[in-house]
């Protein structure tokens, strides 16, 4: 054997974007640094939230040390990420629908629903998705009285699309399809984006969806239709369910079924690294079940959860998800697609399916970095993306071509330090000890929009000046209470006062006056909220952020530039 | 992505010159008995030189090990590799020599490995609704067989017994050794004019599960007697990577009959001894044969939908950029192929829709137009293709396991052997309804797997797409857990049948003795 190289190794200096892509020109470096230090922050903040776990209102569900926060950990410079992967069609939907559900849908029925969110015939479905039950563990219970069962989600224009992969189609005027455009992009790049300068969201909306976008199409808007500012920004807020980017004949710029999110990827790798008891360690269902880290039936959850637990449970080992954190598309396999005779001779499959967003394989790498790609036959070839087959059946529906790639991320595993526990499985925290759970600082106008649109949005760490002083920010916590509760921040250098309380969808609303010390250092600030007569819990990370003067936008800038739409 | 500081990087080299070697991180500690100030113990060589070869090697995020053992597990399941490595982990230890004093990989080897010693799935029913033989009961030879002279008998005494397809075969009904999982004619030519064997085997966790279920009225008490219990193969259990259960394995292998022994392709395969039966003659001959694709399928506790895997001799069909040969011909394609007219004067023996004379021609993965038997035409050759081209993460996967194979033995047969793909579930199902079909949810790769040998006239479909139907016998709704193997309960009941009614009763009651 021979002598092993030594290794050096080092914390990793900062999160890069997904696939390391730059969307900024080389006019736009002023927003480009602004941009990579706001993702590092928010990705940060979404690693010290996982890690974190749930110690608030959950008994087993922290104790998170097998994953671990790169910034802060010596990395050996030829650790090797491993792939994880799995398909892009909603596994759920088999489940649920397929052969061996009562409705018995076939494959084309299921590429169907899997397209348009609907089977035209089939009465059951002809409006949407029948219920489903709602006891799914340890196994889905066909038994359950119809009376338990439970409305079929995620909800959203194209909602059932939950494998971290979403896409739109476009047709000719005879249906055939022309072409299909898949993204696994996750909202959070956006919202970074959009905070970083929303003229470049723009300006790739109208390259990668229609030239006609406007900047007022893309700006969240209050219930009586007027778009909604965030005071934190100076901005328009942006609506990740705009006019171009929902349902799957539009467009689809980025991912918006609610748990298609890079922090909840991370909250659940992270949550998969407690060892649970051994009965609960057999499989993908049984570790979903007891761990309650996502969906059972998902192609994705169960195998990212089961898949990064083996690292910890069978390897000992410690992991984090490896830079640049990201959800991926892989290349197809084509080996199952034919061309129509008419096709130039030479011409495969792979020549119609083209990267737009992302990379291939990187060196040492064994999955690639696809962000968005194209599967589109050029009109002059006189024929259509619907008279190529897959397994012997024309192209209907793009469904049938997601059934052939996999997407993936990647997780680096390290030698552990400890021998791992096992927990039990979680389970609701006693009344008496249940803390409120901090979840978003934000706007309290903006909340109320957004909660109205799409929910609790997936912003950045809220970003405040030295010095600044901001009235009507509200922290959102998890829980509601009536015992007097406290509000502090740990970390130093901001102070607020509670001007407002209010319930919401089952969460408690804390409206703040808030102001940051001139001489607050820059960084990321937890939020403790503590209830009288409950043991305290410990602090929600990186929920604010202390930002240089000179990198927080100037209002008058962007509202200037956007002010002629409205 | 490599964030490393030039100072960091300078110290770690320097370190790296002066330090430790793998050699001395070996426990070098003086003994108890080691004088204070006197040199240190001797070094003793046994302790750590390591072997000439390597005898494991990275693969994924799993080590291959040139060691039996099957793992109960896959202890790695985040892609495909993982699953084509654990395949490969898999194949060294099931085809690891089943006598100690055997070199795995040995050319001249011809005893058996360790999957040949698993009970076949012929012997486990034997449709006199008796209790299956002891484990380790080797397949009974028919009479004709045994009427061999005894000195050709002892030369082989673990000969497998096969026997050959006939028009009766019918799909996953009839267990004939020459029949594919297809409607008839199911039979594949290779290219010397002989048709494939196969042979199926099963674990011993599986044969003692089905011990208790050997006939068809056992297994529908399963079901009958409780409104829950499922038919449940017992899975391979693995924890914090040690083996504690096997589990459920399935074995399907494909042998060629040997015609040229002297031919030197013949040394990179695994060859065994067998006895060839058609039962329609009665006739029986001992036959070389040699190893020419195995399936091989493993319920694990995570995969509890099974883990599908299928190999394949890598001289089975022409690599996908051409070659030569190996000693002058591909196992199953012809480099320059011509249709062949076949004379069928018993009508009896024609497919349905066909007449003589049968065209066998050359469009790849066609069925012959006849069956064979007594009155039919012998085989011949069928022009084979891979429609599935293997795929990247199993070539990485072949390229380690070949490797280590051949640097520990550059004769070992194992190394022309190559995996061509695994089907697993990246979110399997636990809990299975009674009937079927049962679910194999969010299968993996996305694609179709198959195995030019095995499934020569279905590589359009995948394992599941017939095995998620599989009943248990004299049911058409109860579930078997993926297995086809508990229906032979009733079929063998079957073959006995129609045995007695041939007036070969005392040529089955021999068999058992």
């Amino acid at each position: 054997m021979q002598p092993k190289t030594p290794t050096s190794s080092a914390p990793l200096p900062a999160f890069d974007p997904p696939a390391e892509h730059d969307d900024f020109t080389s006019e736009e470096a002023e927003q480009r640094a602004q941009f990579l230090a706001t993702w590092s922050s928010f990705m940060q903040a979404s690693t010290e939230i996982a890690i974190t776990g749930d110690p608030w209102q959950s008994l087993d569900d922290q104790n998170r040390s097998f994953y671990f926060n790169p910034l802060t950990t010596s990395i050996p410079d030829d650790a090797t990420p491993a792939a994880i992967e799995w398909n892009a069609f909603p596994g759920r939907l088999i489940a649920y629908f397929g052969s061996a559900s009562p409705s018995n849908l076939t494959d084309a029925q299921l590429d169907e629903l899997a397209d348009t969110g609907k089977v035209a015939a089939v009465p059951a479905f002809a409006s949407g998705f029948p219920n489903i039950p709602s006891k799914v563990c340890p196994t889905l219970d066909w038994s359950q009285p119809p009376s338990q069962w439970r409305t079929f989600g995620p909800p959203g224009p194209r909602g059932w699309l939950d494998e971290y992969c979403e896409w739109s189609v476009t047709r000719n005027a005879a249906g055939k399809i022309t072409s299909v455009s898949f993204t696994c992009e996750n909202p959070e790049y956006w919202f970074t984006l959009w905070q970083s300068d929303p003229a470049v969201v723009l300006r790739l909306y109208q390259q990668y969806i229609n030239p006609e976008v406007v900047a007022a199409d893309l700006y969240l808007e209050d219930a009586a239709g007027n778009p909604v500012k965030n005071p934190l920004t100076g901005d328009y807020a942006y609506n990740p369910l705009n006019k171009w980017n929902t349902g799957t004949t539009v467009g689809a710029m980025h991912l918006t079924s609610p748990p298609n999110t890079v922090g909840a990827e991370i909250y659940l790798a992270a949550a998969a690294t407690i060892a649970r008891p051994d009965s609960s360690e057999t499989d993908p269902q049984s570790m979903v079940c007891c761990s309650q880290y996502g969906q059972p039936f998902r192609n994705s959850d169960p195998h990212i959860g089961f898949s990064a637990n083996a690292f910890i449970y069978q390897q000992g080992k410690r992991i984090t998800l490896a830079n640049p954190i990201g959800l991926y598309i892989q290349s197809p396999n084509f080996a199952s697609y034919t061309l129509p005779a008419t096709a130039p001779p030479g011409t495969t499959a792979a020549n119609f399916w083209t990267v737009v967003r992302g990379r291939l394989a990187q060196p040492g790498t064994t999955y690639d970095q696809i962000l968005r790609a194209t599967f589109a036959v050029p009109e002059s070839l006189g024929f259509t993306v619907s008279d190529i087959q897959i397994s012997g059946a024309p192209i209907q529906w793009a469904a049938q071509i997601a059934r052939t790639f996999n997407i993936g991320l990647a997780a680096l595993a390290l030698p552990g330090t400890t021998a791992p526990t096992q927990y039990a499985c979680p389970t609701p925290t006693p009344p008496a000890s249940t803390n409120l759970w901090p979840q978003i600082v934000i706007d309290d106008a903006l909340l109320t929009a957004y909660l109205a649109a799409v929910g609790i949005p997936a912003l950045p760490p809220a970003p405040l000046a030295p010095g600044q002083s901001v009235s009507g920010l509200t922290l959102l916590c998890a829980g509601t209470t009536t015992a007097a509760t406290t509000i502090s921040f740990p970390d130093g250098g901001i102070r607020a006062t509670v001007t407002r309380t209010y319930t919401v969808d089952g969460m408690t609303a804390f409206v703040l006056d808030l102001t940051v010390a001139a001489d607050a250092a820059e960084g990321l600030r937890s939020v403790l909220v503590t209830t009288a007569g409950v043991p305290a819990g410990p602090p929600t990370p990186g929920l604010l952020r202390v930002v240089a003067p000179a990198s927080t936008p100037a209002p008058t800038r962007l509202v200037h530039r956007y002010s002629r739409n409205h | 992505m490599t964030h490393l500081s030039p100072a960091l990087g300078i110290l770690a080299v320097i370190v790296g010159c002066s330090g430790p070697t793998d050699r001395s991180t070996t426990d070098t500690k003086p003994t108890a008995k080691t004088a204070v100030g006197a040199p240190p113990a001797p070094i003793v060589d046994a302790e750590i030189v390591a072997p000439a070869f390597a005898t494991s090697a990275p693969c994924g995020n799993l080590t291959l090990s040139l060691a039996p053992g099957v793992p109960g597990d896959v202890a790695s399941q985040t892609d495909q590799l993982d699953f084509d490595c654990f395949a490969w982990q898999e194949f060294i230890a099931l085809n690891w020599p089943a006598d100690p004093a055997s070199s795995f990989g040995d050319p001249n080897d011809q005893g058996p490995t360790t999957w040949e010693t698993f009970m076949s799935a012929d012997t486990l029913f034997d449709g006199n609704g008796q209790p299956p033989p002891a484990w380790g009961t080797q397949p009974p030879l028919p009479a004709a067989c045994q009427a061999l002279p005894a000195a050709v008998r002892s030369a082989a005494p673990s000969a497998h017994a096969l026997t050959m397809t006939t028009k009766f075969s019918n799909l996953f009904d009839v267990p004939v050794a020459s029949a594919q999982a297809t409607s008839p004619p199911n039979w594949l030519g290779a290219q010397n004019g002989t048709n494939l064997w196969y042979d199926v085997r099963i674990s011993k966790d599986e044969y003692e599960y089905l011990a208790n279920l050997y006939t068809p009225a056992l297994q529908l008490a399963v079901y009958e007697d409780s409104k829950t219990a499922r038919i449940e193969l017992p899975p391979g259990v693995m924890k914090f990577g040690k083996t504690s259960a096997v589990g459920s394995i399935e074995l399907k292998a494909a042998w060629m009959v040997v015609t040229d022994p002297a031919n030197p392709r013949w040394a990179r395969y695994k060859k065994t001894q067998a006895f060839t039966y058609d039962p329609d003659n009665d006739t029986c001959a001992l036959t070389t044969v040699a190893l020419i694709a195995l399936h091989i399928i493993h319920k694990t506790s995570s995969q509890p939908t099974w883990v599908w895997a299928t190999f394949e001799h890598i001289d089975n069909l022409p690599p996908s950029g051409g070659g030569t040969p190996p000693g002058g011909y591909y196992n199953l394609a012809a480099t320059a192929c011509q249709s062949k007219s076949v004379a069928v004067p018993d009508a009896a023996c024609l497919a349905s829709g066909a007449s003589s004379p049968v065209t066998i021609g050359c469009e790849p993965n066609t069925k012959p137009g006849y069956n064979l038997g007594p009155t039919c035409p012998a085989p011949v050759a069928i022009q084979v293709d891979r429609v599935m081209p293997v795929n990247s993460d199993a070539t990485t996967a072949n390229a380690a396991a070949q490797a280590l194979i051949t640097g520990s033995d550059p004769t070992s047969v194992w190394q022309y052997y190559a995996l061509v793909d695994v089907l697993w579930s990246t979110s399997p199902t636990s809990g299975q309804k009674r009937e079927v079909p049962l679910t194999f949810a969010s299968p993996q790769p996305p694609r179709h797997i198959s195995n030019a040998a095995l499934e020569t006239y279905t590589q359009s479909l995948t394992c599941i797409d017939c095995h998620a139907s599989a009943t248990i016998a004299d049911s058409d709704s109860y579930g078997a857990d993926f297995s086809f193997v508990l229906r032979r309960a009733a079929a063998q009941a079957q073959a006995a049948k129609r045995t007695m009614m041939l007036g070969k009763a005392a040529t089955a009651a021999s068999a058992h003795q």
